[in-house]
């Protein structure tokens, strides 16, 4: 007698486990996915920034090289302060032509190349409005920082 | 057992809604690298392009008062200096009510600088003549020095009907290299060749024509491009400018040279002493030019040197 409805209690306990495995298998795998997407979503969209910030270094470059005498050049263009939830900030690398993008959370890293005529200057900026000009008083080195 | 069919199914409740956040955050994501896409063909937004246009424009329209001024008034390098800024002042306003109209503020001031240079000129009448000397250092001569040690020369263009083994030399005053262009013409075909140190670079036809204008320091052979024509290449610091068989041509020729008041026993002084003559000329000015866009800052100085060479 004391054997009766075991089976219908085992029962229950079996499909009960074997839902949660697949539930749990399910959740694991999709936020693995999403964690994968973000991580690329955010080294494209720093490369892009990057990139965008090289050209218009160029650009400022350019109009440096162009330039006579004492000349200013000021170029801003703004990035959003947040991609896919992480803040980041840009790096000028002088010693290797390349500027340096870092997100906070998770951790990614893009670099991208750049060329002037002019000198670069280690500088940095943090995201938002990035500005790219020459020093004060120095006509042919250029910095970023944020405008 | 009613009570118990009520809480049935609380895993897969919980585990809709964990995916269903998971799908929102997916969503977020994709949605950044549409961002993404949309900044990465993301053209040219500050202005720098048409920075450096309406510098160009600048130039040009400077360039075009500073040749007016060299060409219609010729009393005094004060008074043309008086007339390039006269027209800077008129340019600048002009520029700045043009620009202003999409949003950019164009200013430009001076000149702050002038470099005054002479202008050397043959334009006899009917048809020009010769291009030998003028006749005040004696008889005239078909091989004679132009200018001696200068260090720039400008817009020298020269407009020929005939040709036949006439050249222009440029000798370094202190350097043994020496450019040169020579033309040519037979049968109404003009050709220009073109020699550094003693070696042929190359040649450029043009024709069959009744006449051909040469832009010796712009490089184009009867308004085409001379790829061999490159302006005194190989040469540096000051050079001697000379005439070989320049009784072998007929035209017109004018240049402007970057010395102040030169003179020679080869030029006379004015035009109604005879051709080739000297005149007051502005070699080049410096404008202060200021750009200020919606994202961009450009100050600079722009040297105006109409048709110098690169």
């Amino acid at each position: 007698m004391n054997d009766r409805a075991v089976s219908s209690t085992l029962n229950y306990v079996l499909s009960l486990s074997i839902a949660t495995l697949l539930v749990t298998g399910l959740l694991l795998a999709g936020g693995t996915f999403v964690e994968d997407r973000q991580e690329q979503v955010i080294r494209s969209e720093l490369r892009v920034i990057g990139q965008q910030v090289a050209s218009d270094i160029n650009r400022a470059d350019r109009l440096l090289s162009a330039g006579n005498g004492a000349t200013r050049v000021t170029i801003r263009q703004s990035f959003p302060e947040q991609i896919t939830g992480t803040g980041y900030d840009i790096r000028v690398n002088p010693g290797d032509n390349e500027l340096v993008l870092r997100s906070e959370d998770p951790a990614v890293r893009a670099e991208i190349r750049v060329e002037t005529e002019q000198t670069l200057v280690s500088s940095y900026a943090d995201s938002g409005v990035v500005v790219v000009r020459n020093q004060t008083g120095a006509s042919d080195e250029l910095v970023i920082a944020n405008g | 057992m009613a009570d118990l069919a009520t809480e049935r199914g609380q895993i897969i409740l919980i585990a809709a809604f964990v995916m269903a956040v998971t799908f929102v955050s997916l969503a977020l994501v994709v949605n950044s690298a549409i961002f993404t896409e949309n900044l990465a063909s993301r053209g040219e937004t500050a202005g720098s392009d048409d920075a450096l246009v309406v510098r160009h424009e600048v130039q040009q329209s400077v360039g075009q008062s500073i040749e007016y001024a060299n060409t219609y008034d010729t009393t005094s390098e004060e008074r043309q200096a008086a007339n390039v800024t006269e027209s800077v002042a008129t340019i600048s306003d002009s520029l700045t009510s043009q620009q202003a109209e999409t949003g950019k503020l164009v200013v430009i001031d001076g000149p702050t600088a002038f470099e005054n240079g002479t202008r050397i000129r043959d334009n006899a009448s009917a048809g020009g003549s010769t291009f030998e000397n003028a006749s005040t250092g004696g008889a005239p001569q078909p091989d004679w020095v132009v200018v001696e040690n200068v260090e720039r020369t400008r817009a020298f263009e020269m407009n020929l009907s005939d040709a036949s083994g006439f050249a222009v030399t440029l000798a370094e005053t202190s350097g043994t290299d020496r450019w040169q262009m020579a033309v040519t013409e037979s049968s109404n075909d003009f050709t220009v060749t073109v020699s550094e140190s003693g070696a042929t670079v190359g040649s450029c036809t043009v024709g069959p024509r009744r006449s051909v204008r040469i832009d010796v320091t712009g490089g184009l052979v009867g308004g085409d491009p001379c790829p061999y024509l490159h302006f005194g290449r190989g040469i540096d610091g000051q050079y001697d400018l000379y005439y070989n068989d320049s009784d072998d041509v007929t035209g017109n020729y004018t240049m402007v040279v970057g010395e102040d008041d030169y003179a020679s026993a080869n030029l006379t002084g004015s035009r109604t002493d005879g051709d080739p003559y000297t005149s007051h000329a502005i070699y080049a000015a410096d404008v202060t030019y200021r750009y200020d866009g919606p994202s961009i800052v450009y100050n600079t100085t722009v040297r105006v040197a109409p048709g110098e060479p690169r």
